[in-house]
Parts: structure tokens; sequence; C-alpha cells
């Protein structure tokens, strides 16, 4: 009988323990998995930022435009290196500095007051400001804002593109500054063709047109009497006689060339004090020649040293020589009444000189008439289009511009501006069929009626910067593609959902008609079509057989193929004639890999033969690459859920069976406690009546074997108890409730010290916390967990026993320390099983059930028991009951 | 096992216990008569003077009945329930002995009309002297219903 009850009891815990431990360690597994998720959504937003950052980073370390991200603290994300060339800034001095900071700051509030629109969700495009790089220097940067979005489409930052536009931004000052320069000049060419203007008016003019062309504080037009420069006109600017022999315009009619000074006050060519007086610092003259003389000088001043650039310089000897001409005209006009011939010879030559002038221009120049037909072209302009010089007079101007830039060229050719600043980007055809891209500005040709007579159109070749403008477009292109890549991985799209995305783009980026996305299954030797479109129609089909596609070592080798001419090819795989009999010509393919594996390709295929050239193929290539790792990423995590679903049906499985082997045990402790009672007593009972009733005569071995059976039955009638007990601890119902833990512990030591009055022990209680448990319970543990305390430290001369709170994953408890034997560690796992005891009886008395009952209450309240000690030094025991202090949990 | 008058009526299936439960009772008092009925069926036929105790009909009702909550056929509640509800024994004085306190178990019992509840100790010391203080007050402090007290309701005043 003692055998069969130990046998089943000791059965009972290994096995339970066994089906625990299986069912922990797959819970374990999904609760990784599940914790992820619950990760996930409990800290989305700084995850999302990080995902954000480290995608961004990676996407944009390579791109040639400034990167910038900013959250929605303002506070810097990221910049990327392109961003540090541009401003010169790295990024950890981008973090100290304040928002924008690197922007100038009076271009700044202009972009700041439409910042709104960005927290609104709208983006800012075409942004132009000047960037102040670390060095100081100014540079011009056209930017994009757009919000930054985590994989659900919230918006978490700001994101900025820079592209640097100094060179086009000091192009177009150029631009303007001749088109300024060529105005003048056609002005001084009316002027003198007009003859009716005196040499003053038109010196006026001149002096004018040189003081804005040059930004100068002032100008002067001087002439030679004797050996003094004499004022005829001056403008903004007080203009003192100089002598011919000290001053720097006398040293411009000397040598006949253009001087200039960047500080007067320290320059020795100087010989008066005239500028000084007059507060001027910089000064540049040129001399006014006509076929032979030196006439006079043109000069203008600044009041800042340095004020003039080479530029200024150019457009002050232009003019210089124009008006030179034109006076010497003018003089002899007024002088000797030229007759009509040497008018008309004069003008001739003033006309020649003017082409001249404009022939060896930088720009392309024509003149056109009222009715658009030019009339004049300049050497450059041929050359621009690609035409013989005189091929293209006689036609209209528009006959060399783009069908699509017709109409604004039309608006800026017949309303030219007075002002003649403005300029536009037209796209004009060469004669060999390419394309030129000119920033146009034209001025009006005024008759003397005060009437337009025509226009004179100025252009300048901006192919290059505007190919540089598309290749900018382009990558912006690219990075929006990245960018889809990244959020359709994050987004955790499905293979089908990102293989249409990316085939819409690649449809807007390269001229096809058909494309599509197959992954391969090479052990099914299958081709799967995971997105396609014909014309602009989705089209689906059932996997196909690689061998359809190409033989399966190549498709494997993960090479790019083109065939530019299906037509041509002598034996086509079987894909390529169903293409031919749709109509398709041309088919390139671009390999998707992943690590370095061949998982699919995108197959683009287009009606005309030699349909794509190399840049197609980077771009297919360049969507390919984060496609493939955004499909293999979508598969991982398919296979990830199909996994783990798989592991919850196991673990499902494994909780029901545990389930049920947990009722069944409940079943037996419960009958085992109850139907063994009668049996155990009985045994007892009789061998107790044999003691009595057999009296003194009895035989003494008898009687020794009698009282042997009885304290055998008592003993297991103590067992009995116990499980009864330990069954009625796992059935009986949970009433939690806060309980403070002082008042209960406090309850159970007075109770404890009274059955103790006779031993000297030192109680130490200390601040407990308040939790939520069963209060009859919670005693019954801290009963067991004192008693043992008190019955463990029996030994020693002064008992010492210690309760404080403990804390442990996120779970309150107490700990119940003394200074008693201890236990040897390496049994701590024996502890807690029913009946196991770790000292002889009659050391300490128990049948080992009391830390069984600790540990059936702690799991009943999802919290758990542990215990630390040594040999002699005593020991701690820990319970928690499966929550923190409600004080602390609000 | 069953005299025609008891003093206790004990009702018991498993001899063993029959024989453990008898011996405190008397060594109390050896004159005292004890029935021990086998199950419950036996009880209420006893006790209720029908089926093979019909001849019984009217006798004194014993001063205690000890009767064991688990018992085939019929159990401990359902025989205290018959009895309660008839018209000839409803006074009988009855203890439940009961194996452990099971709190849903002691209601019923008590719901029933149990007039006490005791549980059997395992250990037989602690049983033999849980059962002589039952017999004890039961059978000496305790003041019986008279007679003619559990005849209630018309049919006792018709006998």
């Amino acid at each position: 009988m003692d055998a069969t009850l130990a046998g089943l009891i000791d059965g009972i815990p290994p096995e339970q323990l066994a089906i625990a431990a299986a069912a922990a360690a797959l819970l374990a597994l999904v609760l990784l998995v599940a914790l992820g998720r619950q990760v996930g959504r409990t800290r989305r937003a700084q995850r999302a930022e990080a995902a954000a950052r480290g995608h961004l980073r990676t996407v944009t370390a390579t791109m040639r435009e400034g990167i910038i991200a900013y959250d929605m603290k303002l506070e810097l994300i990221f910049a990327n290196p392109a961003f540090e060339q541009l401003t010169g800034y790295p990024e950890e001095d981008l973090r100290d500095q304040e928002f924008l900071q690197y922007i100038h700051p009076d271009d700044r509030p202009a972009l700041t007051a439409e910042w709104e629109r960005l927290e609104r969700g709208g983006s800012l495009r075409d942004q132009e400001y000047r960037v102040v790089t670390r060095g100081g220097q100014e540079r011009w940067s056209s930017s994009s804002w757009e919000p930054l979005r985590d994989e659900v489409g919230r918006q978490i930052g700001y994101l900025g593109t820079e592209f640097d536009i100094t060179e086009r931004k000091l192009a177009e000052e150029a631009m303007r500054l001749d088109t300024e320069l060529f105005q003048a000049m056609i002005e001084v060419q009316q002027s003198v063709a007009a003859a009716g203007l005196d040499s003053r008016t038109m010196m006026r003019v001149i002096a004018d047109r040189g003081l804005r062309l040059t930004g100068a504080s002032g100008s002067v037009i001087e002439s030679i009497e004797g050996d003094e420069l004499v004022p005829q006109v001056h403008i903004g600017a007080s203009a003192p006689r100089l002598r011919l022999a000290d001053s720097l315009s006398g040293l411009c009619v000397r040598t006949g060339e253009l001087q200039r000074s960047d500080d007067v006050l320290s320059d020795p060519r100087i010989g008066h004090d005239a500028y000084r007086e007059a507060g001027i610092r910089s000064l540049l003259a040129v001399p006014l020649k006509d076929e032979q003389r030196i006439l006079g000088v043109l000069k203008v001043v600044s009041s800042r040293p340095k004020a003039f650039t080479d530029r200024d310089a150019k457009a002050l000897r232009l003019l210089g020589g124009l008006m030179g001409a034109a006076l010497g005209h003018a003089a002899a006009y007024e002088g000797r009444q030229l007759r009509l011939e040497e008018r008309t010879r004069s003008l001739q030559e003033s006309e020649q000189r003017f082409k001249q002038l404009v022939d060896v221009a930088q720009e392309g120049i024509w003149v056109a008439d009222d009715r658009g037909v030019i009339t004049y072209v300049n050497q450059r302009m041929a050359e621009l289009l690609g035409y013989q010089n005189g091929a293209m007079l006689g036609r209209r101007v528009y006959d060399f511009i783009d069908a699509a830039s017709r109409a604004g060229a039309q608006r800026t050719l017949t309303r030219p501006s007075a002002s003649g600043g403005e300029s536009r980007d037209l796209r004009f055809l060469r004669h060999d069929g390419g394309e030129l891209w000119g920033l146009v500005s034209a001025s009006p040709i005024v008759s003397r009626e005060g009437g337009l007579a025509g226009t004179v159109g100025m252009v300048t070749d901006i192919t290059e910067r505007k190919r540089a403008e598309e290749r900018l477009r382009r990558s912006a292109e690219r990075l929006a593609i990245l960018h889809d890549m990244g959020q359709a991985i994050l987004a955790a799209r499905s293979p089908a959902e990102i293989g249409r995305a990316a085939l819409g783009r690649i449809r807007r980026m390269v001229p096809c008609q058909r494309c599509s996305i197959v992954l391969f299954d090479f052990p099914k030797r299958q081709a799967l079509l995971v997105a396609g479109y014909a014309g602009g129609n989705p089209i689906s089909t059932t996997p196909i057989p690689l061998d359809t596609l190409s033989p399966g070592d190549v498709l494997r080798r993960g090479t790019v193929r083109y065939v530019e001419d299906i037509a041509t090819l002598e034996s086509p795989p079987p894909i390529f004639r169903q293409l031919m009999e749709d109509g398709l010509r041309s088919a390139l393919s671009v390999p998707l890999l992943a690590d370095g594996e061949a998982i699919g390709e995108v197959n683009l295929a287009a009606t005309a033969a030699s349909a794509f050239d190399s840049e197609h193929r980077d771009i297919a290539l360049e969507v390919a690459a984060p496609l493939a790792i955004a499909i293999q990423h979508a598969r991982l995590r398919d296979d990830l859920a199909q996994k783990s679903s798989e592991l919850e049906r196991r673990v499902a499985e494994r909780g029901a069976a545990l389930r049920s082997a947990t009722a069944e045990l409940e079943t037996l402790l419960y009958s085992v406690s109850h139907d063994l009672r009668a049996p155990v007593r009985h045994i007892g009972g009789f061998a107790e009546l044999l003691l009595r009733d057999g009296g003194p005569g009895l035989d003494p071995a008898v009687r020794h074997y009698a009282s042997r059976i009885r304290e055998g039955a008592s003993r297991m009638a103590g067992m009995l108890d116990d499980l009864v007990q330990l069954s009625r601890l796992g059935r009986q119902d949970m009433l939690r409730r806060p309980v403070d833990l002082n008042t209960l512990v406090e309850d159970v030591v007075s109770l404890l010290q009274s059955e103790t009055a006779e031993r000297l022990i030192d109680w130490v209680v200390e601040p407990l916390p308040t939790l939520e448990c069963d209060p009859a319970l919670a005693k019954i543990a801290i009963v067991n967990l004192v008693s043992n305390a008190i019955k463990f430290t029996r030994t020693r001369a002064r008992a010492s026993i210690r309760i404080k709170p403990v804390r442990a994953e996120d779970q309150d408890g107490i700990a119940v320390q003394d200074n008693g034997v201890g236990f040897k560690m390496a049994h701590v796992g024996k502890l807690f099983a029913l009946f196991q005891r770790l000292h002889r009886p009659d050391e300490f008395e128990g049948d080992g059930a009391g830390l069984a009952f600790v540990q059936r209450i702690a799991q009943r309240h999802g919290g758990r028991v542990w215990a630390e000690s040594e040999v002699d030094g005593g020991s701690t025991f820990y319970i928690t009951f499966g929550g923190p202090d409600v004080r602390h949990a609000s | 096992m069953l005299p025609d008058e008891a003093d206790v009526l004990l009702v018991q299936d498993n001899p063993l216990e029959v024989e453990l439960t008898l011996r405190p009772l008397r060594d109390l008092d050896p004159a005292c008569r004890i029935g021990v009925a086998r199950d419950g069926e036996e009880a209420l036929d006893y006790l209720l003077g029908r089926g093979a105790f019909r001849h019984r009909l009217g006798a004194p009702l014993p001063r205690l009945v000890l009767l064991d909550l688990k018992l085939p056929r019929v159990d401990g509640v359902e025989v205290l329930r018959a009895l309660r509800a008839s018209p000839r024994a409803s006074a009988a004085p009855v203890v439940m002995l009961v194996p452990v306190s099971e709190p849903r178990e002691l209601a019923q019992c008590y719901q029933v009309g149990a007039n006490s509840c005791v549980q059997k100790p395992v250990d037989f010391d602690a049983f033999y002297e849980t059962i002589q203080t039952v017999g004890r007050y039961w059978l000496g402090q305790n003041l019986a219903p008279p007679a003619a007290a559990g005849q209630r309701g018309s049919g006792a005043v018709g006998r």
C-alpha cells in the first residue's frame, strides 16, 4: 500500500513537469513571435522612425542630391553624405544646429512660412533658396520638401531633397547681364541709326547703362581737353576734372586699355585725392575710341572696394567700344553735316562693328522682323542649331523650335518685356534632328515711330543643364522607387502588391508595351507570375514551365538578357514566339537577385526593335534590386507566419493535452486523498486494536510490528490530509482583492510569535507592497514560509528572521530571510515538490508539504516561488503573486 | 445486525469501518444497543418500518443515527432527505460522518436537515476519540425527541 501510494505521488510531478516544460518551450517561441508584434505595436512610433532612418540612410547614401530629414519635433533625424557635400556640415554638426539653420537667414522665413502645408501632409516643391555653407559661402539650392511617413502612412517627420543649382543660378545671372548688355548695345545701335540724338543724350544713355550693368554707384564720361579729362556726363557721383598725367583715366587714355582699381586709396597709379574726398573706393575705366583716336573715357565708380568683377569689365569694355563708334559718328555728323552717302557708310560701319561684336559672342543671337522672320543670325546661333549661316535667314524662328515649346516661345517673342530681364527655357530642333535646350531672352526693336519693328533674341545653350536636371529628375524617381520598396517592406505587403508598385514605376520610366515580374521555382521547374501588364491591363497566368522562358541554367545565372529583335533569333524559346505573335519585337530581362541567388526576373517587351538602351537597363536593374529584397522579405514573412501558426496550432494541441492531463491529475489527487482515507484508518485502527486487546500476554514481536504498522498508518494519515489540502488549494475559488501585506504579515508574525515565546528571535519586517491576491491563500503561503523560517532556525541561539519586499519580472512579492541551517542549492529543484524533505525527520519534523502548498498558491496567482540558500548560511524564500504593487500601478 | 430496538443506528457499508466505529461506542457503553444498516435503502426500511422491517412500524426511533455520507445505492444525503420527508421519522437525530470537510457537501447536508456533521480523521486514535465524543454527547447529554415527536401531521394523529 505504501509503495503504491508513493508510486502514485512520485509519478505526478515528473510527468506533469515534462508536459509543462515542453509546453513552456513552445509557448516561449510563440511569445517571441507575438512579442515581436506586440513590441511593434507599443513602440511603433520609435520603431518606424528608426526603420525609416536606417532605411533612408541606406538608400540615400550614394545619391547625388542632399537629403535631410527632421522629425515632427523638428529635430534632425539624419542627413546623407551629399547633403554634407552641399553644405559642408557633417551630420553631427547639423544635430547641434537649429532647425533649417543651414539656409540663408534672408531666405529661411519664406520656407518656414509655407511649413504649415507640410504639417498638413502636403508638400513644398521647387523651393529655391540660398544655403550658407560651413565655410560661409552662399550656394543656391532647389529643394522639395515632403512629409516623411511610416509604413501605415502616418507622418513621422519631414524629408527635404536639395539640388545644388548654384551653377545654373550663376549662368542665369550671367545671362541676365548679357541680355542687359545686349539691350544696351541695341539701344546704342538704334541711337546711332536714329542719328537724331545729340551726343550728350547718347552719352547719358551710355552712362546710365554702364551704371546699371555694373551695379556701380556712379558713372562718368570724360572727354580729352588738352592735358585734362573733362566730365561731359556724370550720374550718381561728383566728377572733378582730372589730369591725364596722374589719374587712372589718364592711364586709360595713354594705354588705350581698360583700367581697374580695386582700392583707389592704396593704388600707386592714382596721384590725386579727388576720389578720397568723394568717398570712392573702386573704379573701372575704358577708353572711348573711334577708328583712329581715343576720344575719352567711360568710367564707373563705387564706394565699396573690390566692387567690380571681370564680368563688369567685359560689359564696360563692350559699351565703351560701341560708344566710341557712336561718339565718333555723332561728332562727325554734328561737326561736318555728313553727306547722305557718308552717313550710310558710317552707319554700315557701325553695323559691321556691331556684327563683329555679336558674331564672337558666346550666345546665339538672331534678329527677326515683326512677323518673326529671321533677318539675321550670328555665327554662334547657326552653330548651335547646326545650320549654315545663311540657311536660317528668311525662315520663321518658330520653325526651329520644338512643337511643345512653340506656344511658350510665341508668348515670349511677341510680348517682349521692356526690361528684357525675362527669360524662358525653349527646346530647339537641330538640323541633325538632335535637341538643343536654350535659355532665351528677347528684346524689342522699336521703330522710330515707336512701334515694334521686330525682336532680337538671344540663346544660351543650356542643354547640359537640362540633361543634368533630367538626370536629377530620374534620380528623384529612383529615390521614390527605393522609398516605395522600403515602405512596401515595412508595410508588410504581399509580393503581388510590391510587384505591381514596381512595374508601375518602371512603366513610367521605360517605354514598354508589356512587362511582368516572375519568380522562379527551380525545384518544380516553374515560373510564377507575380504581376504583369499588357498595354495598360493587368495580366495573370498559371505557372509556366521555366523552359518556356529560357533554359534553366541561364535563369539560374541571374544575368541581364536583352534581345534587340526577336525576329532575328534562330530558335527562340517559346515565350519569344508568343511575344512575336503578339507583335512585340524587343525584350529585356533583368534578374531579381536575393543574396546572390536569382529568385526571378523582371521582363520588359516593346513593339519596336531595339527599344531599350543602357539607361533603360539601368533603371530596370535599379528597380529590380530593392524589388528582389522586398519580395524575398515578403516571402520570408509569409513563411514565418506559416511556421508561427503551425507552432500556435501545436501549442494549442499540447495545451489541450496538458489541460486534460492536469484535469486527470486533479481527479486522481482528489480520489487518492478521499478514497484512501478509510483503508489507511483501518490499517492503523486494527493495529491499534491488536495492541489494546492483545494485553500484556501479546508476543513482543507482534506488539513491535503492530506498533510499526500504527506509525506507518499514522504518517500516511498526515500525508492524506496534506493531499486533501493541496487538492483544495488547486480547486478552491480565488477571491482576488487588494491585500496590504503589511497587515497580513503582522497577523502571521504575531500568531506565530505567541507559539515561539520561549525562543529568541529578532524579527525585522520591512515596508511591504499591497497586492491583488486571495487573502486566505496568501496567508497560508506566508504562514508556511514564516513557519519554515522559525523551524529551521531552531538550532540558532539567536534567530533572525527578516521579511522584505521583492520585485521580479514586473511582479511584486515578499521574501522571508532567515539565518537558519540552510540547504545545498543543488537540491533547490526538489524543494517545492510534494513530500520532498531535505532533512531527516529526527532533525526537523514535517512531511514536506508546506512548500508545495506555497508553490501551488503562487501558481494559482500567476506568480512564482524560488529560494536562495547555503548550508549553514540561512535561506531566503521568495514569492510573487502575479502582479505589481497596486499602489504604484495606477 | 439490526435489533428491533436500537439506541444507535450506524449506516455504513464497509464492514471494517463498521467494526472500527462500533469499538469506541462499545467501549463507551457496553450495554448500548447498536444497529448497523449496510446501505441507505436498508436504513430507510428500518427507520420507516417498511419492506423487511414492516414489523417495526411505530417502533421508537434510535437516539442517534450515524449516517455515512458515501453509501452504495442511495447515498447519505438522499437517505436524510427521505427521512426528513417522512412523517414517521423526521425527528430522528442524524449525525453525518463525512470523509473531509468539503464546504459544498456540508452545506448540502445541513440543507436537507443534518443535526450535525463530523469529519472522520484518518488517524485511528483521533477517529476513536471523535466517535466517542459524538456518542457521549448524543447518547448522554443530548435529550432525545419524545417518542411521538417524529410523528407529525394527520398520519401521526390517525395512528
